[in-house]
């Protein structure tokens, strides 16, 4: 009896959730929880990460030095050049204002912590959320290249489904619709719908079985869809499956990003 | 495991369990198998408990797992609950439980439990969950193992 019961409330739960989701939505309860579990998760995932760095700041402690002091002389020269940028692109906005072209378009980057992931589901959590601008639908991305989408939003957090989920697909709702280009400098440049086929891998498919495409080609973003920027890098295609008999191209491809590294990530907004 | 004393130790468990499953897990994947903590908590708490207690336990993980990682919340309470009703079933049989016996209980249950949970959210990749899945039970079998261990010792250690 108490099993059923368990059961049925574990339905209603899930129907609360969808209900939630759909209007793009986090609900109370889910709220609640992961508000009673981040802080244990945050200080767990601190003490993982400080020890995984301590053991390998032990075993590469000269190659660290050496990269320490490059990084800092680097830094000194990108200094003298963002002043220069600044003020260039000051200018350049003042030019447009007063030509009366308004703003600059572009996407402001919001840095954010990763904090949580999710290997059933191909979530991440983030540290940032409504608060800072985040919506539902913002790309995410890291130093090299594209992650994900984020998915529910709440004031302070978020969860970002990944690229490589069956679940980040193009669908009635308005949802990012994912349109991978092979290298952008290519004219005209082949593309073809994107979509997650296992934790690991991607697949573009091409409505033309002849589409120029080579194996270690780059994918980027097409920049089709509206809240997906143009040229963020997708990943490299690693294998080609032509279909004569539907007419298609199938281009399997290897993301950039690699979970396992992934500590700070920028949302686009 | 029962009382104020079974609850407080349920409680504190699971809150452990949802935040390294949240933020640890991933990080501790091995050859792409990656410990489930929740579950392990669900499985050797449910070692000590009756069917009732295991199945309230079961339920609580599988929502706070649901909703840590967003996904379907009632195939997680579904399979947990199932889980703690089962393995709460079996600790009634009055079997002699040792840490070789929560291993295979957790190993087991990673198995049955994905498998269900596959049924309930169906993906694509059926040969790498298969993999992930097995190297998982091990890995989930052998946190059981110390966890059991703790959670005799809180239990049987004598009241003040």
């Amino acid at each position: 009896m108490v099993l059923v019961s368990l059961c049925i409330l574990g339905v209603v739960l899930g129907t609360i959730q969808n209900g939630s989701r759909s209007q793009e939505k986090v609900d109370r309860f889910t709220s609640i929880v992961r508000s009673l579990v981040m802080p244990i998760g945050t200080l767990a995932n601190g003490i993982v990460r400080s020890t995984s760095s301590f053991v390998e700041g032990t075993i590469s402690a000269n190659r660290l030095v050496a990269e320490n002091r490059r990084l800092k002389a680097l830094e000194l020269v990108y200094a003298s050049y963002g002043e220069r940028i600044d003020e260039l692109k000051k200018s350049n906005e003042t030019l447009r204002t007063l030509q009366g072209f308004g703003p600059s378009p572009g996407k402001k980057r919001v840095p954010a912590s990763v904090y949580g992931f999710s290997i059933n589901e191909n979530r991440l959590t983030l540290n940032v959320g409504s608060n800072q601008g985040v919506t539902a639908g913002c790309p995410v991305e890291s130093s090299v290249g594209l992650v994900g989408t984020v998915e529910d939003v709440e004031p302070n957090r978020s969860q970002v489904l990944l690229l490589t989920s069956a679940g980040l697909q193009p669908n009635a709702k308005g949802k990012a619709l994912l349109i991978g280009a092979i290298d952008v400098n290519r004219n005209p440049a082949p593309a073809g719908l994107l979509r997650g086929e296992n934790a690991s891998t991607l697949t573009l498919t091409f409505m033309d079985p002849k589409a120029p495409v080579q194996i270690g080609d780059t994918i980027v973003t097409s920049g089709y869809s509206g809240k997906i920027p143009k040229g963020l890098i997708i990943g490299k295609v690693i294998q080609l499956e032509p279909s004569e008999e539907f007419g298609t191209l199938k281009a399997r491809v290897d993301p950039a990003f690699s979970i396992g590294n992934l500590e700070v990530v920028f949302v686009l907004i | 495991m029962k009382g104020v004393k079974g609850w407080v130790i349920a409680i504190i468990l699971l809150w452990l369990a949802g935040g390294c499953q949240q933020s640890v897990a991933y990080q501790l994947s091995l050859v792409g198998a990656t410990p489930d903590f929740l579950l392990v908590a669900v499985v050797v708490f449910s070692l000590f408990a009756d069917r009732r207690t295991g199945s309230i336990f079961g339920f609580l993980a599988g929502a706070i797992q649901g909703a840590v990682a967003g996904g379907h919340v009632s195939s997680y309470v579904i399979t947990r609950t199932i889980l703690g009703f089962l393995v709460g079933w079996l600790t009634g049989l009055e079997f002699e439980g040792n840490i070789v016996v929560a291993f295979v209980v957790t190993a087991a249950s990673t198995c049955i439990t994905q498998f269900a949970f596959l049924l309930l959210s169906p993906r694509g990749g059926i040969l790498p969950f298969l993999l992930a899945t097995i190297g998982s039970a091990m890995y989930n079998g052998v946190l059981a193992m110390p966890l059991y261990a703790l959670l005799k010792k809180v239990s049987d250690s004598p009241r003040r």
